[in-house]
């Protein structure tokens, strides 16, 4: 209920026509600005497939990243290990804007920036620490003696990898997933920069018609924005409470 | 049926000072229960790790039939381990727990349900094949964790404190059980305790280690009579030891010489008996005054317990205190005054000073 919520008002702005105080409810209903967003001109669906695809791709990437190095840091101690954690972390800390002018001239000169590429690559830049904090934290309560059993009982380092690790991490990785798509998903100053334009992505479109004073089509845009984050949310909430997250060494969420 | 040789088997864990296991040699028959018996920390997980394959050895070989399988990862090597907290896999159901090796072995579907189905028979698991392993208790945990290493044939089962986690009652139901299926099977058994009782009620051999080096290896009756050394008496739970200097024959002490056959060492030697062998004479004969007779002493009785089947004394010997058990009722209390004890030379064993 809480989600869903604020998407009322939205709603209302988007169908709206010269809506201003001191009216309660929009004097007349229309659909111009739903008709403009689902028109190719507003180049809304290609901003949405190049928002999902980046969100996937670092989303993807993360879990690859993030399974191995928050087992690492959360079932073994090692010499230099609060350094690594503190290079892992830093980015949660250090605001991305105080970095990426840097990680912009790199990017030149590897020919990475106005890439789909790049900008997946920046957006590793706020997502991974949250993922290897979740696989950390999963891994801390993990217990690897499942996995010996497993060997014992015959199943290669693969099979004991899909048919008893993974299991017994998954809502861990869910979440943290879920948390890093959603990062990447509501970029908006690093895609701008890295993208320089011309990677376009839902946030940078919207930030676009706000900055125009269009609140119709800001409106039905923000829509199309926050819907898939809701959907996904309502769908994988049974992964966040409950028997199954407690089991991936979370309480409730 | 598979014969387990471990050869200077040792371990050494990165940042421990001390080995962990130090240079083990041990010989498991074919089909042969042994206990691996030692105080916690003392290295016998360490070791029944090595022998599945989960941990590597720093030094050492592990021999199975003879061969060498040191090198063999786990999930070929066919030692299967139960550990002691089950590690039932929680998201599936009893069956899928015990179908778990033959499915990562990839066998036959239907050749998986036949052996799983005779498998749940045999531990008496029918009714919770659907069941969740958080819906069992410790003692159906403890026989599907059984069953799903059963099922796989191996060719050495390991298991760690199999009974250790369950209530008494459940403990004998437990070890009739492991007995049945090592009697039937005539699977080589290993199994780590730290409960001397389990380890003779059990085993055929019993190997006791004490901080990673093996003290004694044989059958448990020899813990008892023939003890390797005073540590190995006192963990069997003997607390009768006596100081003295061995010539030949006999062994003079400060309460007198005794006849001794049994044991080597000579010189500076420790005597030592089975509470139960010791003879209790009642009161010295008068007239004998200073002279002794044939390995009898008099000593001071402090304390003297009834059991009904028998009388526990606690008598002083040199200054240490001695358990004797008689199994006479005794005819009146003797606390405070004492009693004449003879040490059959049969039973005296000499360990090292």
């Amino acid at each position: 209920m809480g989600v869903v919520l604020p998407l009322v008002p939205l709603l209302a702005w988007s169908v709206s026509q010269k809506w201003f105080f001191p009216a309660l409810l929009p004097p007349e209903a229309s659909w111009r600005a739903w008709r403009y967003v689902l028109s190719p001109a507003s180049r809304v669906s290609a901003a949405l497939g190049n928002s999902a695809a980046i969100a996937l791709i670092v989303t993807a990437v993360d879990v690859a990243l993030g399974v191995p190095a928050g087992r690492v840091l959360g079932t073994s101690a090692f010499r230099g290990k609060a350094l690594a954690e503190f290079l892992v972390f830093a980015p949660i800390i250090v605001p991305g804007l105080a970095v990426i002018m840097g990680i912009h001239v790199l990017f030149i000169r590897l020919a990475l920036v106005d890439t789909l590429i790049g900008v997946c690559l920046a957006h590793l830049l706020p997502t991974l620490p949250y993922m290897v904090l979740v696989m950390s934290g999963v891994f801390a309560n993990y217990d690897g003696q499942y996995e010996e059993q497993a060997l014992s009982l015959g199943a290669s380092r693969l099979r004991t990898f899909v048919h008893v690790t993974l299991p017994a991490i998954m809502p861990g990785v869910i979440t943290g997933a879920l948390f890093v798509f959603l990062i990447s998903w509501s970029q908006y100053i690093l895609t701008v920069l890295i993208g320089g334009g011309r990677v376009i992505t839902l946030p940078v479109l919207l930030f676009s018609f706000a900055g125009a004073g269009d609140n119709a089509v800001t409106a039905a845009l923000s829509i199309v924005f926050l819907a898939p984050a809701v959907l996904i949310l309502l769908a994988t909430s049974r992964f966040l409470s409950g028997e199954s997250a407690a089991m991936g060494g979370f309480g409730r969420l | 049926m598979t014969s387990v040789t471990l050869e200077g088997l040792a371990k050494s864990y990165r940042g421990a000072s001390e080995a962990a296991v130090h240079a083990l040699d041990l010989e498991v028959a074919a089909g042969e229960l042994v206990a691996l018996l030692g105080p916690s920390g003392c290295g016998k997980t360490t070791v029944l790790k090595m022998i599945a394959g989960l941990l590597r050895p720093t030094s050492g070989a592990i021999l199975f039939d003879a061969r060498p399988v040191t090198d063999v990862p786990p999930e070929r090597r066919g030692a299967v381990m139960v550990f002691q907290n089950y590690l039932l896999f929680p998201y599936m159901s009893v069956e899928e727990n015990i179908a778990f090796g033959l499915r990562m072995r990839k066998v036959e579907a239907s050749e998986t349900g036949r052996r799983v189905a005779g498998m749940v028979r045999k531990l008496k698991l029918q009714g919770l094949e659907r069941r969740r392993p958080h819906q069992l208790s410790g003692g159906q945990k403890q026989r599907v964790a059984l069953a799903r290493a059963l099922v796989v044939e191996p060719r050495v089962l390991l298991l760690d404190e199999p009974l250790s986690n369950l209530d008494a009652h459940l403990r004998d139901e437990m070890r009739e059980l492991i007995l049945f299926t090592h009697k039937e099977l005539e699977l080589t058994t290993i199994f780590v305790t730290h409960d001397q009782q389990e380890a003779v009620l059990l085993a055929d051999r019993v190997a006791l280690m004490f901080e990673g080096r093996l003290q004694q290896y044989g059958p448990a009756h020899l813990f008892y009579e023939r003890p390797a050394s005073r540590r190995v008496a006192e963990f069997f739970g003997c607390r009768n030891f006596l100081r003295g200097r061995r010539q030949g024959g006999r062994v003079e002490t400060r309460v007198g010489s005794f006849d001794c056959c049994a044991g080597e060492p000579e010189g500076e030697v420790v005597l030592t008996i089975r509470p139960e062998a010791v003879e209790v004479k009642g009161r010295r004969e008068p007239g004998a005054a200073g002279q002794q007779r044939d390995n009898c002493f008099e000593a001071p009785v402090r304390r003297q317990i009834y059991m009904g089947t028998h009388t526990r004394f606690r008598v002083e010997v040199d200054g240490a205190e001695w358990d004797v058990i008689a199994e006479a009722a005794p005819e009146r209390n003797l606390e405070g005054g004492s009693m004449c004890l003879r040490l059959p030379p049969e039973r005296l064993w000499v360990l090292p000073g």
